[in-house]
């Protein structure tokens, strides 16, 4: 990824091993082509979850006192434990690339085992012990009923909607992250020539893997956090 | 930029780098969930103001986090300057929402379900009906 200078003064001498396509000057240019291309679905990530954190900031400005009542209903302890499980899938994330980069199969095919490890972890987390003790407790926006005595039922069925389109859409990008990330795992195992020699296609997963624990980074205070 | 570098021609990240990120977005993790256990207005006697120092405390510590990540997991601090920009770009939406807020906080609203709940006369809702029938409550601001 970074973009040095090129050494070597030519276009793509020395890098005979690295799979550089016919279209591409030199190998610099390819794998900065690819990471910004990936930059740019990410930049429409940042858009797509930016509409639900305007929605929610609205709503939590319009409805802050009912919002940090409805808020109490969720666990900190699991919120915390699941931003944990998330950040050590990051940082072993990074590390796979780190080993891809110096062509160590069997070192970065074991990072990607504990990045999968992590998700399932914490997709397990989320759904176990967090929403399906909220639908018993009629808390998700389908069979929501509020009979707590403090609060507005309405702003708090809002919480719940907002919580669970955020959080729901969140789950839905780390499980499409188990599957890219196990498709990827395939083919490194089977040494495909989409990948074999080139640290590309897991840097670009990778990349995908950060973005999707920078929005957690951002959900966990929002939901769990709120201050009186 | 130059200072890693392999005859490869792409930057790789020192390890020790990712340990110490590791190490401080964990942290981090720790201090934003003691400060918001920490009731700012009532420290300063003004509820008000207190939660926008909670508020504050708790976004700028997130998006710290989001810079350690941006910069050392996803290397964008090693990365070409077409990437820095390009990857910077997209959190200029932020910038864009301020501005959506300026709308809705300036612009006078015509009523609609769900907005201005209290003080507009609209049939009752779907949703209203399947609700439970609980006492009429309101927070102990006294609504809004």
């Amino acid at each position: 990824m970074a973009m040095v200078q090129d050494t070597h003064g030519g276009h793509g001498h020395g890098h005979g091993d690295e799979p550089l396509h016919h279209q591409f000057e030199d190998i610099h240019q390819q794998n900065e082509t690819y990471v910004i291309g990936m930059w740019t679905f990410l930049v429409t990530e940042v858009m797509f979850f930016g509409a639900l954190f305007l929605a929610y900031s609205l709503y939590r400005w319009k409805y802050q006192p009912d919002f940090y009542i409805a808020h109490k209903e969720l666990s900190v302890f699991f919120g915390g434990l699941n931003t944990v499980v998330l950040l050590i899938s990051s940082f072993f994330m990074a590390k796979a690339v780190y080993h891809a980069q110096r062509k160590e199969k069997r070192k970065q095919l074991n990072m990607l085992w504990l990045v999968q490890a992590c998700a399932v972890a914490f997709l397990f987390i989320k759904v176990v012990f967090e929403w399906m003790p909220k639908w018993q407790h009629h808390l998700t926006p389908l069979n929501f009923i509020w009979d707590k005595p403090e609060g507005n039922a309405e702003h708090a069925q809002l919480f719940f909607s907002l919580y669970f389109g955020m959080t729901g859409l969140h789950g839905i990008h780390i499980l499409a992250g188990i599957i890219v990330i196990g498709a990827l795992q395939y083919l490194v195992w089977k040494d495909a020539p989409s990948v074999k020699g080139d640290y590309i296609p897991t840097e670009m997963i990778g990349l995908y893997w950060h973005f999707v624990d920078i929005v957690w980074i951002f959900l966990f205070p929002l939901y769990y956090l709120l201050p009186r | 930029m130059a200072a890693h570098t392999e005859d490869h021609g792409h930057h790789i990240t020192p390890m020790s780098v990712y340990v110490k990120t590791l190490f401080a977005l964990a942290f981090l993790m720790a201090l934003t969930i003691a400060a918001s256990y920490v009731d700012f207005g009532k420290i300063i006697g003004n509820s008000a103001l207190g939660s926008v120092i909670n508020n504050v405390i708790a976004m700028t510590i997130a998006c710290l986090k989001a810079v350690l990540v941006i910069q050392f997991f996803m290397g964008v601090k090693y990365s070409s300057k077409l990437t820095k920009m390009w990857a910077w770009a997209g959190f200029v939406w932020f910038l864009l929402m301020g501005m959506t807020f300026g709308d809705y906080f300036t612009r006078h609203w015509e009523p609609a379900p769900g907005w201005y709940a209290e003080d507009t006369e609209l049939p009752p809702r779907e949703s209203e009906i399947r609700l439970r029938p609980t006492p009429k409550v309101h927070s102990e601001e006294g609504g809004h």
